[in-house]
């Protein structure tokens, strides 16, 4: 099943890399973004998409914030947003999945595998 | 009295029966003796007199025999025994003799064969004297001695020369032979005195102190009834068997008590701490002060008109006494005078310590707490002058989040109580500070003053902060880049982009190979930096073995089967309290181990057992095990065993010292057994859970028959809500957080301890604490988000919340700390134990109260 995602991470080896990932191994269709605030417009003007990956960690806009953002303007409310985090203690798990977060990739993750976890999240 | 008793009872009184039958047994021939002295019950006296003695010397040379066998490889001690036995054999020879002479002649010649003997006694005696280990002394001390000994002996010879040398010289019927004999007896008595007194004022070994002191009783006594005897030969009162022979009885019998008082003294035992050592008794320097009068006194009853006696003998006599006790005197005050003098300059040394100290030091009352004295330093770190800070409470210069803490210290916990704390200064600016106190008692043991030492520690806790914040960006900095390195390799590699050469896909394998190493080492380099500092912190919850054995099983399982390895595990339901994902953090670092060093086709097999309140994790390989001497080492960082290791197996040599570096954060301990050739088994400890489960919902009635399998299967049927507890403190001072606890605890009120609001919210999803005890000052978010949430959700709607704060709160923030009930309690100005009442107050029933 082909799949539309919103990419957000400051990175660009990371985008690329998830990038190439889903697409070529998936064969989703990806919309990277490379900020919160490009990720707002993207949600405003490329819209809808299947599900969301976001970078906790980020200049500017972080992750929780971006996500806000997002769930209070252009995101519609059934859009599953995955966290993507070098943080992966219980602890931080616990607090994204309070704000809402779908699932929560751990970084680094493995390009090979990624469709396959997104998958398990979106099931 | 009590005192004087055990001493008897250890010493004097020996635990064999043996023993105490002898000694009950010289007891009773003392007191036949005695009635035989009252009454005299025999037809003839010289005889039974003389032969009554004969046995109490046989005892005593038992019992002095058997001391120096006990003191065997005692150097002088045994000595001192030796020369002691053949004193008191040279007595019974004597004894026996005389008693053969008074049997033949009723009035036995003088001098006799018996003489010599008598005479030997006294002078195997005085060597003995001289063989007593004694303390080395000073020279002042020395001579202090030697003027006091001197006393001490003028004193007795004024005494002899009074009653017996004097009046024998002046007599002078009887040949030369007895005058030279009669006048050895008291001439040997004052030898003996000097002996006496040099030992008597010296210190001796602790073993040897009721012995000596018995053996002194001894030979008093014998001065005294020789002196005695002297002067009853002199005026032909005396005949065998006089009662003053009851002093020679008491003589020997001291003695025999003396031997049997020496406890056994291995070899080496004596001499080694010197500064041990005490004086026999302290009374004995009362000796010279004894003596003195007796010189003096002596010069009442001085017949002048008689010529022997001109005013100038005795006068010189008690000349001399004085001017020894003079020249003593002048001694002790010199030697006050330099002590005082030592002591001044020692006190002016501290006193220049303590001002100039680098760190600050304070001395306060225990029970004000006003501070009371300290250094230029302290008053420095506080910020406030000597005036202002002489006499000052020591809240003032606490910070209001700690007052609490020190409130709830008490005298056993306050010693050695060392701590990081923030130091308010006067100035409102604030410093870091490590406190370390420690307690002063008086004489009487009971606790005074409380001295604090105070170091700055600001700038270490500023380092510490910016490396924190290095590691922290380092740490991303360094992941990040690696991330996508590891991630297009991956890419590569997983042929998403095309397949590769042979060459290339075997370079590009090399490159994952290290890639990951990296990401392993800088992962693990950072794990060891935040463990090592206590900055992971460990949230334990209870957790099932069986969970932890099998998800550490799975991450590993794919490694072991590519070494074809086969993973076993023996696991129990066991419910331990442990944090999930470090826990399983160290059984991989411990099983990615095991199958690194084994060979293929071993086993390595897991096991876990219950034990002492905690749970006991086993990894045991086949691999080929460490050696002894380095089962430590493997827990050091870098440390492989052998060195060539760590390029081969990949490894990072950080694996074990995490792990154990883990288990310890838990309260548990971690540590190798191994048989090499056969294998290592690693074991750790981790607490069970049960414990805590069982004291909150058992108490303490649990069954002692029921067996170890029922008790842990009772426990697995806990529902996880019926672990509420009553009492959730929230507080992020884990001293503080712990006397809170214990003191609850204390009064059976059970209490969950949470640090954080992440943690405290989530603890109150899962159960429904009675009461919840909040401090607002928490790491991250704050005690306000708490209270914010938890209405946001609904939660604890009719549960009372005691804010315990340092903060000075408004009205507004009053009011958004409302639940259904709230109580508000300053740290500055309540103490845990006042806590402690209210909850318990909260937590009795309306019905119950008593009022």
């Amino acid at each position: 099943m082909s799949r539309r995602l919103l990419l957000v991470d400051d990175d660009e080896a990371i985008r690329t890399i998830a990038t190439i990932s889903l697409e070529r191994i998936a064969g989703w269709a990806v919309i990277p973004a490379a900020s919160g605030q490009a990720a707002l417009q993207a949600a405003e003007n490329d819209g809808p998409f299947d599900a969301v990956l976001l970078d906790v960690m980020m200049p500017g806009l972080d992750g929780p914030t971006t996500y806000q953002h997002l769930r209070n303007g252009p995101l519609p409310p059934d859009t599953p947003v995955i966290f993507l985090t070098a943080k992966v203690s219980n602890a931080d798990r616990e607090h994204l999945h309070t704000l809402g977060a779908t699932g929560v990739i751990a970084k680094p993750f493995d390009p090979m595998t990624l469709p396959d976890q997104i998958q398990q999240i979106l099931d | 009295m009590p005192k004087a008793r055990s001493v008897l009872e250890q010493t004097v009184w020996p635990r064999g029966t043996r023993s105490r039958a002898a000694i009950l047994a010289l007891g009773a021939y003392m007191l036949l003796y005695l009635t035989w002295q009252v009454w005299r019950w025999t037809p003839g006296r010289q005889q039974y007199g003389q032969a009554f003695l004969v046995p109490m010397d046989a005892a005593a040379l038992y019992a002095t025999l058997a001391a120096a066998r006990r003191c065997a490889g005692a150097g002088r001690l045994r000595s001192f025994w030796r020369l002691m036995s053949l004193a008191v054999a040279a007595q019974l020879i004597a004894d026996i003799l005389l008693l053969l002479n008074v049997i033949k002649h009723k009035v036995p010649p003088f001098p006799s064969a018996a003489d010599p003997f008598f005479i030997a006694f006294y002078v195997l005696l005085f060597l003995a004297l001289l063989r007593v280990p004694v303390a080395p002394v000073g020279r002042a001390r020395r001579v202090r001695i030697l003027l006091d000994g001197g006393t001490v002996v003028i004193g007795g010879g004024a005494v002899v020369w009074y009653f017996v040398l004097g009046p024998a010289a002046l007599a002078g019927e009887e040949s030369t032979l007895a005058t030279v004999v009669s006048i050895a007896y008291p001439v040997g008595d004052l030898i003996l005195l000097a002996g006496l007194a040099a030992v008597l004022l010296r210190r001796v070994p602790d073993a040897l102190r009721v012995p000596l002191l018995l053996v002194a009783a001894g030979m008093l006594c014998s001065i005294v009834a020789d002196i005695v005897y002297g002067y009853g030969v002199l005026h032909d009162t005396y005949t065998n068997g006089d009662p003053i022979d009851t002093l020679y009885m008491l003589e020997f019998a001291l003695f025999a008590l003396a031997g049997s008082s020496q406890q056994p003294v291995a070899p080496g035992e004596i001499g080694l701490d010197v500064s041990q050592w005490r004086q026999a008794s302290t009374r004995a320097s009362w000796l010279p002060y004894l003596a003195a009068p007796i010189g003096f006194v002596l010069l009442l009853g001085v017949d002048w008109s008689h010529p022997f006696f001109p005013e100038l003998s005795l006068v010189v006599i008690a000349l001399l006494i004085g001017t020894l006790i003079a020249a003593r005197q002048y001694l002790a005050l010199r030697e006050l005078a330099s002590t005082e003098a030592a002591l001044r300059e020692s006190e002016l040394r501290f006193r220049a310590i303590f001002d100039n100290a680098g760190v600050g030091i304070s001395f306060s009352d225990i029970e004000g707490p006003a501070i009371i004295d300290f250094n230029q330093t302290f008053s420095q770190l506080v910020g406030y002058t000597p005036a202002e800070l002489r006499g000052q409470d020591f809240k003032a210069i606490t910070h209001p989040e700690d007052i609490a803490l020190f409130q709830a210290l008490t005298p056993e916990t306050l010693h050695g109580f060392q701590r990081e704390l923030r130091v308010p200064q006067r100035d409102g600016r604030e410093l870091w500070g490590s406190l370390t106190l420690s307690l002063l008692r008086d004489t009487e043991g009971i606790p005074r003053f409380v001295i604090g030492v105070l170091q700055d520690i600001t700038q270490r806790k500023e380092a510490e902060k910016v490396k924190d914040e290095f590691l922290a960006v380092v740490g991303h900095e360094l992941r990040t880049p690696l991330t996508s390195i590891r991630g297009s390799l991956g890419l590569l590699e997983g042929g998403v982009l095309g397949e590769l050469p042979e060459d290339a896909t075997n370079i590009l394998s090399i490159a994952i190979t290290n890639t990951d190493r990296l990401a392993r080492l800088i992962n693990d380099i950072l794990d060891v930096e935040r463990l090592g500092s206590g900055r992971i912190e460990i949230q334990p919850t209870p957790v099932n073995a069986t969970d932890l054995v099998k998800q550490a099983t799975q991450t590993v399982q794919t490694t072991a089967t590519l070494a074809q390895i086969n993973l076993q595990s023996d696991v129990p339901d066991l419910l331990v309290s442990a944090d999930n994902d470090r826990i399983i953090q160290v059984l991989v670092n411990i099983l990615g181990n095991a199958i690194k060093f084994s060979p293929p086709q071993s086993t390595i097999t897991t096991t876990v057992t219950a034990e002492d309140g905690s749970a006991r994790f086993s990894i045991a390989d086949e691999g080929r095990g460490i050696p002894a001497e380095r089962l430590q080492d493997v827990f050091e960082r870098f440390r492989q065993v052998d060195a060539s290791d760590a390029r081969e197996k990949g490894g990072t040599g950080l694996g074990l010292p995490i792990a154990r570096s883990i288990v310890e954060q838990h309260g548990g301990r971690m540590w190798a057994q191994s048989t090499p050739g056969h294998g290592s088994t690693f074991h750790f400890t981790l607490p069970l859970h049960a414990e805590r489960v069982t004291a909150l919902l058992c108490g303490h009635k649990h069954d002692p028959e029921s067996n170890g399998a029922a008790y842990l299967a009772e426990l697995q049927n806990i529902n996880p809500a019926l672990t509420s507890d009553a009492v959730l403190i929230v507080e992020d001072d884990p001293s503080l957080g712990k006397i809170l606890s214990e003191t609850l605890n204390h009064q059976g009120v059970p209490t969950q301890l949470v640090r954080t609001a992440q943690a405290a919210v989530e603890r109150i999803r899962h159960t429904r604490p009675k009461i919840l005890l909040l401090d607002l000052m928490l790491p991250g978010e704050d005690g306000f988000t708490v209270i914010a949430r938890l209405r946001g959700e609904g939660l604890l709607a009719d549960t009372p919340l005691l804010v315990y704060t340092a903060l000075d709160l408004n009205h507004q923030d009053r009011e958004r700390l409302q639940l259904a009930h709230t109580e508000f309690y300053s740290k500055a100005t309540t103490t845990p134990q006042d806590i402690q009442a209210r909850v318990s107050e909260l937590l009795t029933p309306a019905g119950e109260h008593t009022t």
